[in-house]
């Protein structure tokens, strides 16, 4: 029996599936805005014996799994499928800050960020207020190594699982990249705050 | 943001909570009122990472403008005595919660606007680090009221894509 939300909408999916049912569209948005909080949500359209239906599921990491893993299931739009890669390494941003601290974890994204030429997020890196940690812990290998996985696992996903080619597959990473690194480090907001001075650059 | 000024934001989000919910443990409204009010300065202080110590430790007024501007608001010929005090008097002490909680509440929000708007020859640096604060401010004063959850990381298996 489903105990978490997460196993609760696999279910549900799951039994839809079972029943002959699919799912005949998928979108997807982290419903971003000026000082609030990201809602990540699915909008999936159920087509059940000719019948069709519209589900909106807040995103979770057991629904997660399954759709990309189970269903290799992609977004009907490319720009839904970057902001869905950003819910996923957003996730896995806030898994790293639980354990190692907010400060620490965003630190070493920057530095795992910056050792990847092949996206295009210099703007935003060097945007991103925050210091150089230290490189010498098993906290410091610990964090980087998952962080570096959370990436290169997505980008690896997004060919293996959802049949990306190479160059769809980069461009989608990088906008995600884009997005989280924006979210994680307010960089919009801080334009929003402060207009008059980016007016005047 | 350090981890002991997110810590403080933190416990003073917690304590407002408590204090609004639960004033009379606090002591009586009027001592309740005169609490909330510095942690109220505790917060825009902490919030700010330009605000200098010593002025900010002596000078009430900004917030004591917002205050005073707040309780001509919601009472009709109000004065300049206490809001706890003045709605004793008017018999409407049952009041003094809600109208406190709702205050507290407004004033982030201005403290938020004052911080954009006084950034205007600030860093680029501490407009974001400004930001930063704010939300942080802005989180812990929603996750005071929403218990927040430990994320499950994505796993992604052990392969490579050509």
């Amino acid at each position: 029996m489903a105990s978490t939300r997460g196993q609760a909408q696999v279910a549900f999916l799951s039994s839809v599936k079972a029943s002959g049912g699919k799912i005949a569209g998928a979108r997807f948005s982290l419903q971003r805005g000026p000082l609030k909080f990201i809602e990540p949500t699915y909008w999936l359209t159920l087509d059940q014996a000719g019948g069709r239906s519209l589900q909106e599921l807040p995103w979770t990491s057991e629904l997660e799994e399954y759709l990309l893993f189970q269903l290799g299931l992609k977004m009907d739009a490319e720009d839904d499928e970057s902001q869905r890669f950003a819910a996923i390494l957003l996730n896995n941003l806030r898994k790293a800050e639980s354990i190692h601290g907010k400060d620490y974890a965003r630190a070493v994204l920057v530095e795992v960020l910056r050792a990847k030429p092949g996206y295009d997020l210099a703007d935003l890196l060097d945007r991103a207020a925050t210091p150089r940690p230290s490189s010498g812990s098993e906290h410091y290998r610990d964090c980087r190594t998952f962080l570096e996985h959370s990436v290169d696992g997505l980008r690896d996903s997004a060919q293996l699982n959802l049949e990306y080619g190479p160059d769809e597959a980069s461009r989608l990473m990088e906008a995600a990249l884009r997005i989280t690194l924006d979210e994680a480090f307010h960089i919009s907001t801080a334009d929003l705050l402060f207009p008059r001075q980016d007016a005047r650059g | 943001m350090s981890p002991g000024e997110s810590r403080l934001l933190q416990f003073v989000e917690a304590r407002l909570e408590s204090m609004l919910c639960r004033p009379a443990a606090w002591g009586s409204l009027e001592s309740v009122e005169d609490q909330i009010l510095q942690l109220l300065e505790l917060r825009r202080f902490v919030l700010d990472p330009r605000a200098d110590p010593q002025v900010s430790a002596s000078n009430t007024q900004p917030l004591m403008r917002r205050y005073t501007r707040y309780i001509s608001c919601v009472l009709p010929e109000a004065t300049a005595a206490p809001l706890s005090l003045q709605l004793t008097a008017r018999g409407r002490a049952e009041e003094f919660s809600a109208l406190m909680r709702q205050f507290v509440q407004r004033d982030l929000t201005e403290v938020v606007a004052e911080l954009g708007v006084s950034g205007e020859e600030t860093l680029p640096a501490d407009r974001l680090e400004v930001t930063a604060r704010v939300l942080e401010g802005l989180g812990h004063a929603v996750r005071v009221r929403r218990p927040q959850e430990v994320p499950t990381a994505l796993k992604f298996p052990d392969r490579k894509a050509s």
